[in-house]
């Protein structure tokens, strides 16, 4: 038996570095929308990418294991799902339901060396990653802060594929724009990480939403970019400020979004179930070996849901993909 | 063939990523053989299954091409080290065994499997290491029919995926993908990618796989059960009901294990790979029928079968003509050469009686198919013969779909190639592929001549001589039937200037761009024969100067050797190698030849009719000739440009 | 010559010698037909007689021959002259070896004129040397001869340096005594044995010798070899030591005289990690334990206290620190020593600290509740504590949020601790912690030499604190 339709081109793409948590925010994504109460919620659109929903994010909060790094360029087919208001009919007394917002993400997670300087390993590859971002139209750009302190490498991550596809798009006859169409949403991730966290609040960028049941801190979407621009000028090669060169000069400033987000969040103490300062860490290492980590507690994520409904929204919102002929 | 061990060698890679590390997976490792760093880095990019969830997983796959062709087999396993964020690393040892190794010594997967994945690496380089060869029994233990499913829809070039197996052992796994890969010509493992487990999410070039989820725009075939063959798919259908209807699966997989042929997934590919396959089905000259005999024959139940199939068809019931029909299948099987021909007279009156083998009943294509299959076995297997075929399109129209079935059943070449000649180029080119050169001219000389299977034979035998393929059976064969002449006559009656391009490219089949003197004397006879003149001339272009010296010297030989008196001999030498020109001279000199001047353009001697050329037939050619080289230059025109 | 002439100068001369006393003299001037010798004899401060003498003089470099040119006034003074070592005071013996032979009778008669009060032996043939060399190695004592010795105070448990007679006054050649005392560990020079000799109550050294011995009991024989030479028999490798009086009262330390009270030696062993490193960290303890507990500290009181590292897991248990006993005896120690032997390593937990801040804490905790006493923290482990709160380390933070620094900070002022540690790694790539715990020295594992750790530590008795002479047993 064959299933009926074809695959569908991913129209949103997960880009970073390896390990920079590309996958781990996707597998956050179902939780989060859980845990939030957010209006938004997930389906996936065939049984591999449910059967993901379902079983990373249960690895994720039960098992306390981030998801495998990935090895192949892995597709999910999700739908967001949001609440259709009950208004008040004027006339009639039923009050009436209006149809729920649906928006299909059509999710391209790559491994992460794909985006890498060498093609010779990722030879065909990378051509078919740049056939799926020239036809994508959202990209989830992950700045990973903690490789930056030791590796420095977002840029190396970054800079190539994307010359190759502004070169594909704005490169060709057709395209007739200066910048790339893609929306970015940047996610500075690891926020839950000390050297990040102690950054934040030595900017003083640091707020706690009154509503919020645990008291974590967030950093507004407005002030991310701050935090981003610091984040870069402490990083081990210096390249990184120009990660936000490259991404301003190829992406169009109004299309892009930076956020700061934690997959895990914060490490809740059980017995007050309350944000605690001096002990918030939620990555530990394992014992005995202690070059790897694990998750200490509860999964909290930070801002994973945001990034990818104002993607959603920004997409729904959208023409159907067109590619570079536009 | 069990007990032998084969030799093989095997270069290697490993792929993991350092314990602690923030980088992707990359190669580790690998043997300093032909395959290097970034060879390995394709080959594992290229057969990624995805990210890992349960290991060991194995990948076989291939890798290079003609006499470079390796099988690759890949081992993932878990190491128990981490990566940097805790996520335990897989380890992936790949091998690659060269196909060349055994192409001959047919040898499984899972003896690939058992030898290497005892071999840690770093290893030798190259590594060797013996397996046992292939032993058809144990593996044709194993056939079932989800097996065979696979086998089939793996012809359709489409990633098959098996649903609901991934939790079988590993080795259980790996022995269905070796079941399914024996039940398909051996030189396919050079194109085939198989695994024990693919991800249900990621992008992979995995043909066949266990899966937990089907990915889109796949196969998939339950654990246990049974394929669906899409009902376009002739072929592949086919070699289902091949696969299906034979008991001697020891045999058959000895059979194709000896295939081995590198054979692609393309439509070529899977037409070779169901012409083997049809080859053991066919009687073997002993006269022995190949094919299983199940059950012991009734006579009165094929009867009553044939009947009762009769019934059902305008009834529409699918499902019970399907099991009718595989019983009569099973009957007609063993009726093959059981049946007297009295007993096939009488089914054939209740075929006829009945309609059995009628157009458009408002069945299912691949039930119509099945049906006319199982029809044409019971009343005229095992082998079609022409004058059966030629009384069944007395009695029936010659639709679509009972040429189809015709041409499907074990046939005399003569009957499948005119069945093919109008079924279509990839049932033409299938059971072209299934026919030696030999048979083929046979057949195209063969009288009367059916104008449709020369076309076809001539283009075949042209295609098989052509793109530098040596075929020197087409030579000799050619000349057997006289260059095909009157089939080629017969074919395009007076138009012999098409005549003349036909052979010529005939001729260059056999010969090649042009001929030597000796091949030309071949073509033209000794003495000339000029029967067919659009032959000679084909041959005298092909040759080109120096034609008519061969010629004349042919002549001039025969002459010799009919006693003549010995100054009229003298004379007769003399005139026939001087030109016009010339004083005539008592003693032949030396070796001039004026159609060597002639052909170069010189002026021609104003008075060349004086020329005492005593031999009548030599006018005739050169009349001939300078009206064909005319002629050949307009017709060469289109070849030029081709 | 008689014999009874002979035993005559002989008692004459003993009796002589045995008045010698303080700033006296006896000075025997032998005339022969060699020349004049003259022997001077007194006693040392320790009252040993010593005798002095020269070579003879002869005649001819006194006056030539006497007898061809005898220039009688001038050769007289010469003689006079030879004999002028003759102190004043001094009592005097002539004695005439050769009466027969007229020159030597001469200046015999111009001594006697001379030194009118000598008392004058003529004895042919008697040879002064011989007679005074048997008067001196058969004197008997006229001193006692003492050992020096360290007593402990039977209540105050204080040491306090003292003597063991050896030889008693009139103790003669070949007297021998056993002696038992206990030594422990010396200074640089070894155990000091040194005999003195009493005048009254000051004691005189008569000799010292040392010998670096390793610590017990020592059980030996005294023997007068002669006046003024005490043999040792049963010590091995003694040597001569020059060192005077003072110097060795100067390696007697002040401290010798202060509290000695039994060492409090708290172990905390770091139990996570590798199997072997425990294992290794175990045996060092071991070590430390039989090696302190065996020497001449009166007492040690053993604390064991194993720490392990936190889990963050929630599913694991907390493995809290463990006092295996408090104030325990050396042997009991060993005992509850071996349980975590064969325990070996505990679970592992998290891999970049151990719960040293716990360990800290428990021992502040215990510390609190006793009085202040001589106290050895070592800390033989690798890892650093955890910090109270989120750290820039990125440790996580101790679950019962202690702070190691204060606590830490608190065990270093408390009166009398001193602090150890054994630490896995070298102390350059060791934690900084180390350092602190270590009491600014802290020693590699692999490297330790316990018993000089412990000397350090003052476990063994310090270096101030060392033993430089035997320890006699009082009842």
């Amino acid at each position: 038996m064959v299933s009926d339709a074809g695959p569908a081109r991913p129209n949103i793409a997960m880009w970073g570095a390896p390990t920079s948590g590309k996958t781990t925010l996707l597998a956050a994504l179902s939780i989060a929308l859980l845990q939030r109460r957010s209006p938004w919620r997930i389906v996936g659109a065939d049984d591999a990418s449910t059967a993901f929903l379902k079983d990373k994010a249960a690895a994720l909060s039960r098992g306390k294991e981030f998801p495998r790094a990935t090895q192949a360029m892995d597709r999910y087919r999700w739908v967001l799902i949001g609440e259709g208001e009950q208004r008040d009919g004027l006339l009639r007394r039923r009050p009436k339901p209006t149809p729920a917002p649906r928006i299909g993400l059509n999710l391209l997670d790559p491994p992460g060396g794909v985006y890498g300087d060498e093609p010779d390993k990722f030879g065909t590859d990378q051509q078919e990653l740049l056939d799926n971002l020239v036809g994508s139209k959202g990209i989830v750009f992950l700045f990973d802060p903690l490789r930056e302190f030791e590796r420095g490498d977002a840029f190396d991550y970054l800079y190539g594929a994307l010359t190759q596809l502004a070169g594909r798009m704005l490169g060709s006859d057709g395209y007739t724009g200066d910048r790339l169409p893609h929306h970015l949403a940047v996610c500075i991730t690891k926020f839950d990480e000390y050297r990040v966290l102690e950054t934040a609040k030595e900017l003083k960028l640091l707020v706690t939403d009154p509503e919020d049941p645990y008291g974590f801190p967030r950093i507004d979407d407005d002030d991310a970019v701050e935090l981003f621009k610091w984040l870069c000028r402490i990083s081990a090669s210096g390249s990184a400020e120009m990660v936000l060169n490259a991404l301003d000069q190829f992406f169009r400033r109004d299309r892009i979004k930076f956020f700061v987000t934690s997959s895990i969040g914060f490490y809740l103490d059980p017995r007050t179930n309350f944000f605690n300062p001096d002990d918030y860490q939620n990555l530990i290492p394992k014992p005995a070996e202690g070059v790897s980590f694990h998750i200490r507690g509860p999964v909290h994520p930070i801002n994973v849901m945001e990034p990818i409904v104002w993607l959603g929204e920004r997409l729904a919102g959208e023409p159907p993909n067109e590619g570079p002929g536009r | 063939m069990s007990g032998e061990t084969v030799q093989l060698s095997a270069e290697w890679a490993i792929e993991g990523k350092q314990p602690g590390s923030l980088d992707d997976y990359g190669i580790l490792a690998c043997s300093q053989g032909q395959l290097g760093h970034n060879d390995f880095a394709k080959i594992k990019t290229r057969y990624t299954t995805g990210t890992p969830e349960e290991l060991p997983q194995v990948t076989l796959a291939w890798v290079g091409g003609g006499e470079n062709t390796r099988l690759v087999l890949a081992i993932q396993e878990w190491s128990d080290q981490e990566d940097r964020t805790g996520r335990q690393i897989a380890v992936t040892r790949y091998f690659c065994v060269p196909y060349s190794q055994v192409a001959a010594q047919p040898v499984s997967y899972e003896a690939l499997y058992l030898a290497l994945d005892r071999s840690p690496l770093p290893a030798a380089d190259p590594l060797t290491f013996s397996v046992p060869r292939l032993d058809p029994a144990a593996i044709a233990a194993r056939i079932d029919g989800t097996a065979i499913g696979a086998a089939a829809l793996l012809l359709t070039d489409q990633h098959v995926c098996v649903l609901r197996g991934e939790s079988l052992p590993l080795l259980d796994r790996l022995r269905f993908l070796d079941t399914v890969a024996a039940l398909l010509p051996y030189g396919m493992r050079t194109k085939l990618t198989a695994a024990t487990w693919t991800s249900s999410t990621a992008e992979h070039k995995i043909k066949v796989s266990f899966a937990r989820h089907v990915p889109e725009g796949t196969h998939s075939i339950i654990w246990g059960g049974l394929a669906r063959v899409p009902t376009k798919a002739y072929d592949v259908g086919h070699y289902l009901d091949l696969l299906l209807h034979c008991s001697r699966y020891t045999e058959l997989v000895g059979w194709l294990a000896a295939a081995g042929e590198p054979l692609a997934f393309q439509p070529s590919g899977v037409t070779k790979a169901l012409a083997t396959l049809a080859a053991f089905h066919v009687p073997s000259r002993s006269g022995d029928v190949t094919v299983a005999i199940a059950n012991p024959v009734d006579h009165y139940s094929v009867e009553a079968l044939l009947n009762e199939c009769a019934d059902l068809v305008p009834q529409g019931q699918s499902l019970r003509l399907t099991a009718i029909l595989d019983g009569l299948a099973r009957q007609a099987g063993a009726r093959g050469n059981a049946a007297t021909r009295d007993e096939q007279v009488h089914y054939r009156k209740i075929i006829r009686e009945r309609r059995l083998l009628e157009g458009d009943r408002g069945l299912p294509e691949s039930l119509h198919l099945q049906l006319c299959g199982v029809i044409l076995a019971v009343g005229y297997g095992p082998k079609l013969v022409f004058e059966d075929m030629r009384r069944i399109f007395q009695d029936f129209a010659p639709t679509s779909v009972l040429m189809a079935a015709m041409v499907r059943m074990p046939a005399e070449p003569l009957v499948a190639l005119t069945l093919a000649a109008r079924l279509g180029p990839e049932t033409l080119t299938m059971v072209l592929d299934a026919l030696g050169t030999a048979c083929l001219v046979e057949l195209a000389a063969r009288e009367p001549h059916d104008p449709l299977l020369v076309q076809v034979i001539c283009d075949e035998l042209v295609r098989r001589g052509s793109n530098g393929a040596e075929d020197p059976d087409i030579a000799m064969t050619l000349r057997e039937h006289r260059y095909l002449v009157d089939a080629v006559q017969a074919l395009h009656p007076d138009r012999v200037e098409v005549q003349f391009v036909l052979l010529r490219k005939l001729l260059k089949a056999a010969y090649g761009p042009s001929l030597h003197r000796r091949e030309f004397e071949e073509v033209v006879g000794d003495p000339p024969d000029f029967g067919s003149p659009p032959l000679m001339a084909a041959a005298i272009t092909l040759h080109g100067p120096g034609a008519g010296e061969i010629i004349l010297t042919s002549v001039a030989d025969r002459l010799r050797g009919a006693r003549l008196p010995h100054d009229t001999m003298r004379m007769v030498e003399t005139y026939l190698s001087q030109p016009a020109s010339a004083e005539p001279l008592p003693e032949p000199r030396g070796r001039l030849s004026p159609w060597a001047r002639l052909t170069h353009g010189r002026p021609r001697s104003r008075k060349s009719a004086q020329t005492a050329i005593p031999v009548r037939t030599l006018y005739t050619l050169l009349a001939v000739f300078i009206a064909l080289s005319i002629i050949e230059f307009i017709a060469l025109l289109p070849i030029a440009q081709r | 010559m008689t014999e009874s002439g002979e035993d005559l100068l002989t008692k004459a001369l003993a009796e002589a010698i045995a008045q010698l006393s303080g700033p006296r003299r006896l000075t025997v001037v032998e005339v022969t037909v060699s020349g004049i010798t003259t022997f001077g004899l007194r006693r040392d401060e320790t009252g040993t007689p010593r005798c002095r003498f020269g070579p003879p003089v002869p005649w001819t470099d006194l006056a030539g021959d006497p007898a061809t040119d005898p220039p009688e006034e001038a050769t007289e003074e010469q003689v006079l002259l030879a004999a002028v070592g003759v102190p004043p005071g001094s009592e005097v013996f002539l004695v005439c070896g050769s009466p027969d032979d007229p020159p030597t009778a001469q200046v015999m008669e111009w001594l006697r004129a001379a030194r009118p009060e000598a008392t004058a032996f003529t004895r042919p043939g008697a040879r002064v040397e011989t007679l005074l060399r048997e008067i001196l190695l058969h004197e008997p004592l006229c001193r006692s001869y003492d050992l020096v010795v360290l007593k402990r105070h039977p209540e105050t448990g204080r040491l306090e340096l003292s003597s063991h007679p050896l030889f008693l006054v009139g103790a003669r050649r070949g007297d021998t005594l056993r002696v038992q005392v206990r030594c422990d560990h010396g200074d640089e020079y070894g155990t000091a044995f040194a005999v003195v000799a009493w005048q009254g109550p000051r004691p005189r050294l008569l000799s010292v010798q040392t010998a670096r011995l390793t610590p017990g009991r020592y059980d030996f024989t005294a023997e007068l070899e002669r006046p003024g030479r005490v043999r040792f028999v049963g010590l091995p490798g003694l040597v001569r030591d020059d060192r005077d009086w003072a110097e060795l009262i100067a390696a007697v330390p002040a401290v010798l005289g202060g509290e000695v009270e039994p060492a409090h030696l708290i172990c905390a062993v770091e139990v996570s990690g590798a199997a072997k490193q425990v294992d290794e960290r175990l045996i060092r303890v071991r070590q430390m334990i039989t090696v302190m507990s065996g020497g001449t500290t009166p007492e040690l009181v053993v604390s064991l206290v194993a720490y392990g590292a936190h889990s963050y897991d929630r599913r694991a248990t907390q493995e809290p620190v463990e006092v295996a006993g408090w104030l325990m005896s050396p042997e009991q120690a060993l005992h509850s020593l071996t349980d975590w032997e064969r325990r070996g390593a505990t679970t592992p937990g998290y891999p970049y600290a151990a719960q040293v801040e716990d360990m800290l804490a428990e021992v502040a905790d215990r510390l609190g509740k006793t009085e202040p006493r001589r106290t050895v923290l070592l800390t033989v482990g690798d890892r650093p504590p955890h910090p109270p709160r989120v750290h820039r380390s990125e440790i996580l933070p101790c679950p019962d949020r202690h702070d190691w620094e204060l606590l830490l900070a608190w065990i270093e002022r408390r009166a009398g601790m001193t602090l150890g540690a054994i630490c896995d790694r070298p102390p350059e790539q060791a934690d900084p912690i180390w350092q602190r715990l270590g009491g600014g020295a802290p020693i590699q594992l692999e490297v330790a030499d316990v018993r000089r750790l412990g000397d350090d530590l003052g476990l063994s008795p310090p270096k101030a604190q060392r033993i430089p002479f035997p320890l006699i047993e009082t009842p």
